[in-house]
């Protein structure tokens, strides 16, 4: 009897890091470590310690994995979420930020900010294969939904860069606002959105033509973008105003603006589209807002300096 | 090695293009002080955005072009003749706070980049008075492996020290 008892608890004990649900893996900058929320229970489930100074972030669902750059440390960190834990550390570039993951999982792509370029790493192998030259200080990536291309800002060229990654070349340069930042690509993949941090707006980008098509005025700071496909807007974080920008995507208009902690940077949705989540770098926490409501329901306190600056939403269906 | 160094990181400083570019890691400071006396006392000594000349013992000159108008301009002076320019961002007399910006990095004034502070005053317990200053900036070293002298831990320090030397200042004026 004891025997078996003893048995099943193991079995349950090993069996518990498998978790089945909805996941904010946050980079917190000042403790060197990722928080993993459990966004349905509103807590840290664990603490992972990766590089030195971590900031971007791209999760993939089918890898089970979340990559992390760590500019100081100079390299990515690969976690494991299924079981929340640090598989390896790879060396790349001088300064990671920007990140991404190829939608079948098969390729990382890292902006490096002093090296002025877009690093490549092949998943299954985790090596470096390549590296694409881009403009100055590239910082945000996003890949679109086909896989084909991927669209990189240039912070201090104060353009975005369409990059095709069959050609692994540069197709087109977009000029936009100053300072662009946080990238994200629509859900269909026609339009890219970009912060443009100092001139505080949003361009607008078309994929078909590679212009800015319209430029969205937003609060002081725009940090990073994600698209509530359904309800047809956007979601913008202020750092220095400590709000949420609500752009309508049928007027290219805010709409509304939503208090939430100091210098909120990191922004991302659940795959139900009920939720977003917000990283606060002052405040240390991650805000949830209801979509339906566009109220702050709840706010979790992570670690210090928390950034999320990517795809930080995980979700697991085992 | 620093000497060598110098000429060549104020010159890149200089070029327009670099001044753009900081590193990939904010920094933050957070510091603040309990007073023993009321806020209106407090607020009368830190309201107007050039004060700082007065309770701030590093700092020797203040002007500023618009006083305690939005985007008003600061000129600070420290003690070794070095000067910083902010930009007043937000001033909410109502809430007794402002925020402000570094325009441009001054690495001679101090080794820190986009500097934004929140400089605020609000009641504690016991009719005492708490007075918070926090900063989020950048080290000015442009690359990424800075000299010592221009790491991120001699940026916190610096700011450190000028917030630290400001808030025991005030401190001793309100509680005279």
């Amino acid at each position: 009897m004891y025997p078996r008892i003893l048995f099943f608890g193991l079995l349950l004990a090993f069996s518990i890091p498998v978790l089945a649900g909805t996941f904010a893996y946050v980079t917190n900058q000042g403790a060197d470590n990722v928080s993993v929320v459990d966004v349905e229970q509103d807590k840290v489930i664990a603490t992972i310690p990766v590089g030195h100074r971590p900031a971007g972030i791209a999760v993939s669902n089918i890898k089970k994995r979340a990559y992390v750059t760590n500019p100081e440390s100079k390299d990515i960190s690969i976690l494991d979420t299924e079981h929340n834990k640090l598989v390896k550390t790879i060396p790349v570039g001088s300064g990671a930020v920007g990140i991404a993951v190829h939608p079948d999982g098969s390729e990382v792509y890292i902006a490096d900010w002093y090296e002025h370029t877009v690093f490549i790493m092949d998943t299954a192998s985790r090596k470096i294969t390549g590296n694409i030259p881009v403009g100055n200080s590239p910082s945000g990536i996003a890949v679109c939904p086909d896989g084909k291309s991927l669209y990189v800002s240039n912070r201090d060229d104060n353009n975005v860069m369409h990059i095709d990654l069959l050609k692994r070349q540069v197709m087109a340069t977009i000029p936009v606002g100053k300072a662009p930042f946080g990238i994200t690509v629509s859900d269909s993949g026609d339009q890219v959105y970009v912060a443009n941090v100092q001139s505080g707006d949003i361009s607008i980008i078309d994929t078909r033509s590679d212009t800015v098509t319209s430029t969205v005025k937003v609060g002081l700071f725009p940090y990073a973008i994600v698209q509530d496909q359904p309800g047809n807007r956007l979601f913008v974080t202020n750092q220095k105003d400590s709000t949420i920008s609500v752009i309508d995507l049928d007027s290219y208009r805010e709409i509304q603006t939503i208090d939430v902690g100091e210098y909120p940077e990191g922004i991302d949705i659940n795959p139900s589209r009920k939720f977003i989540y917000v990283a606060n770098w002052f405040d240390d926490m991650l805000s949830i807002i209801d979509l339906k409501t566009l109220e702050v329901v709840k706010e979790i306190k992570t670690g210090s300096g928390s950034r999320a600056y990517g795809k930080f939403i995980y979700t697991s269906d085992q | 090695m620093l000497k060598n160094i110098k000429p060549i990181l104020i010159a890149l400083l200089l070029l327009p293009s670099l001044v753009l570019a900081h590193g990939p890691s904010r920094q933050k400071v957070v510091k603040e002080i309990e007073i023993n006396a009321p806020v209106d006392k407090v607020w009368a000594i830190v309201k107007d955005y050039c004060s700082i000349k007065d309770w701030n013992p590093d700092v020797t000159a203040c002007v500023s072009d618009k006083g305690n108008e939005p985007d008003s301009i600061r000129t600070i002076t420290l003690e070794n003749g070095q000067q910083m320019k902010e930009k007043l961002v937000k001033y909410k007399p109502d809430s007794t706070t402002y925020q402000y910006m570094l325009m441009e990095p001054n690495v001679e004034a101090m080794p820190i980049n986009t500097h934004g502070a929140t400089f605020s005053v609000r009641a504690g317990d016991n009719d005492k008075t708490i007075v918070e200053w926090k900063g989020a900036f950048y080290r000015s070293f442009p690359g990424p492996n800075p000299p010592p002298e221009l790491s991120d831990e001699a940026a916190t320090k610096a700011l450190t020290d000028f917030y630290t030397a400001g808030l025991e200042k005030i401190k001793a004026m309100a509680e005279k």
